[in-house]
């Protein structure tokens, strides 16, 4: 099967590279080509605002894109769905559109574990807004240290806005273990998918969280579109996040009402095409046999795991088993730097990512200052995971030859 | 020429154990000596170069280094270490030799990197080794671990100018 699902990614038949670097972004499908190649001959056009049949046929593809993202969500509706130009800039503007409605004084919890772009848009909202911002430490493992979160909370704890998945570690977040601490001083759980959205269709009903991010790129689907989505309550009391033609009503003299939801949270032109191309991946992921996958996903891991642990010098960060974790591995080797260990694997046909992954605060809980990231999609097999065992060997020659 | 090379990989193991000279402490006791401390780093990756330089008549005569880095940072820390080693380094001397480099890199020429008609290769030979990095060129994303000491260096010389402006206002 899983062959099979790799011939459908034309880049492996265009470079003959191992490609471990997936959660970084991960390469498109031939069927999200096609969608985005389809809108841009056939349906390009702008959305909402126009009657030719031009305009139709965009804006049908974009609402039927909104339906996409829905589905994969198990949304309650399309208006809870906003796209944005990545995760990024929908923490961006979540973050200071609803600090704004804080009171000086109130808290937001955020992690160690946190990826830069969950954790920079928190600290400049606490700055801006006269926040005191807290965080759970992660423990020796790399997950959050959950026990300790209900120290973190109190009557002005306002929001929780943590990782669901690490991008360094690998921990999945005990997301039930969160929301039940949340729940007793009535803050807003926000998550930041970027990590865990690939991995398959989510429940946001069933994972009663608040909030939830995630890109386009890192799940088979193009660069430059995220999605922000939000119980609706909580969207329509929000300060847009940016002003400007398609999100507004009526404007009278200075003053002016917004569109309804999700018009009013998507101010300018969207990016369409890639919209839809998002929304053709989370369906060609929807569609997949997830239970085989993840089996054999293990069977990498576990394999990857195990050879790697054989090597001296090499400190692992994250869990050691395949529980509750995603197949992505992150470690350090005494004696090799991680771009120097990163440059002789591209020099082996292998893509790793070497450095401090966007998580400077981790790394430096940890002293180090980078690490090499090994992470797996869902076209690599056996002989990915051969390859990289090889050329690994070979870099420790190259590296260690002198010292 | 393999990035990876032995005399990449000599040099950057040669930077722990690297003796520095003191020029500056030959000076004539007329100059004033300054030490001047500088921590560079590389935002992208984490490296980190600290520099303790001691300065007389506006040059580097005296250089330690510590290291945070790649093979790469480190062996070209070690070239400068060997560069100051031969002879004080100034300001000029060491514009041009980060002119000249960048050039270099950008070029397409692959006859690698031979500035012998530079003044400050003439005066500092181990700048010659340089060339080892020529397959930087291709590397786009590495050279700025190259850059690093160069960087280290520039900020050393500024802050000898700040020294000398405030000291000829007084």
């Amino acid at each position: 099967m899983i062959n099979t699902l790799r011939q459908q990614f034309p880049f492996f038949a265009a470079e003959p590279l191992c490609y471990l670097d997936s959660a970084a972004t991960a390469q498109l499908p031939q069927c999200v080509l096609d969608a985005v190649q389809y809108f841009e001959i056939h349906d390009r056009g702008n959305v909402q605002r126009g009657s030719h049949r031009q305009a139709d046929r965009a804006s049908n593809a974009y609402h039927r894109a909104r339906l996409q993202v829905r589905e994969y969500l198990q949304a309650s509706s399309e208006r809870e769905v906003i796209f944005s130009a990545g995760a990024t800039a929908a923490i961006n503007g979540f973050a200071d559109s609803i600090a704004s409605t804080f009171s000086v004084g109130d808290e937001i919890v955020v992690s160690q574990l946190e990826h830069h772009s969950n954790l920079l848009p928190w600290t400049r909202a606490a700055q801006k807004y006269q926040l005191i911002l807290r965080t759970i430490p992660a423990d020796s493992e790399g997950r959050l240290a959950l026990a300790q979160l209900p120290e973190l909370l109190n009557t002005r704890t306002r929001l929780i806005a943590v990782t669901h998945a690490s991008n360094v570690t690998g921990a999945i977040t005990d997301v039930a273990t969160l929301v039940a601490a949340a729940k007793t001083v009535s803050a807003i759980v926000m998550l930041d998918g970027a990590q865990m959205a690939p991995h398959g269709p989510l429940d946001m009903q069933a994972l009663g969280v608040d909030v939830y991010v995630f890109s386009g790129h890192k799940c088979y689907g193009p660069n430059g579109i995220g999605v922000l989505w939000a119980k609706e309550s909580l969207l329509a009391s929000l300060p847009p996040f940016a002003v400007g033609g398609g999100m507004v009503g009526r404007i009278d003299g200075h003053s002016f009402d917004c569109l309804p939801l999700p018009a009013r949270l998507e101010a300018g032109t969207p990016a369409i095409a890639q919209a839809v191309g998002l929304g053709a991946a989370l369906e060609w992921l929807s569609g997949l046999d997830w239970p085989v996958i993840h089996c054999y996903q293990q069977q990498l891991f576990d394999r990857l795991l195990a050879a790697l642990i054989a090597i001296p010098g090499l400190q692992l960060l994250g869990p050691r088993s395949y529980h509750q974790r995603l197949g992505l591995l992150s470690f350090t080797i005494e004696g090799c730097h991680p771009h120097d260990l990163c440059h002789v694997l591209a020099e082996q046909g292998v893509a790793v990512r070497g450095g401090h992954l966007c998580a400077q605060p981790l790394l430096a809980a940890s002293e180090d200052i980078a690490v090499t990231r090994i992470s797996l999609g869902l076209y690599n097999n056996q002989a990915d995971v051969g390859q990289l065992i090889d050329a690994l060997a070979h870099a420790r020659r190259v590296l260690l030859s002198s010292q | 020429m393999s990035l990876y090379n032995e005399n990449i990989k000599t040099l950057a193991a040669s930077l722990a154990t690297t003796p520095s000279f003191n020029h500056a402490a030959s000076g004539d006791a007329d100059s004033q000596v300054n030490t001047i401390d500088v921590c560079v780093d590389n935002p992208l990756c984490g490296d980190r170069i600290k520099l303790t330089a001691v300065c007389q008549r506006g040059d580097i005569g005296f250089l330690h280094a510590e290291v945070r880095g790649c093979l790469l940072c480190q062996a070209a820390t070690a070239i400068a270490l060997a560069a100051v080693k031969e002879a004080p380094l100034s300001a000029d001397e060491l514009g041009q030799v980060v002119n000249q480099w960048q050039l270099f890199l950008q070029s397409t020429d692959d006859s690698g990197w031979s500035p012998l008609d530079q003044q400050a290769v003439i005066k500092h030979t181990a700048w010659q080794q340089l060339a080892l990095f020529t397959p930087l060129q291709a590397h786009k994303s590495r050279q700025a671990c190259v850059r690093l000491i160069f960087d280290g260096l520039n900020t050393v010389f500024q802050q000898i100018a700040a020294i000398e402006t405030v000291s000829s206002e007084h």
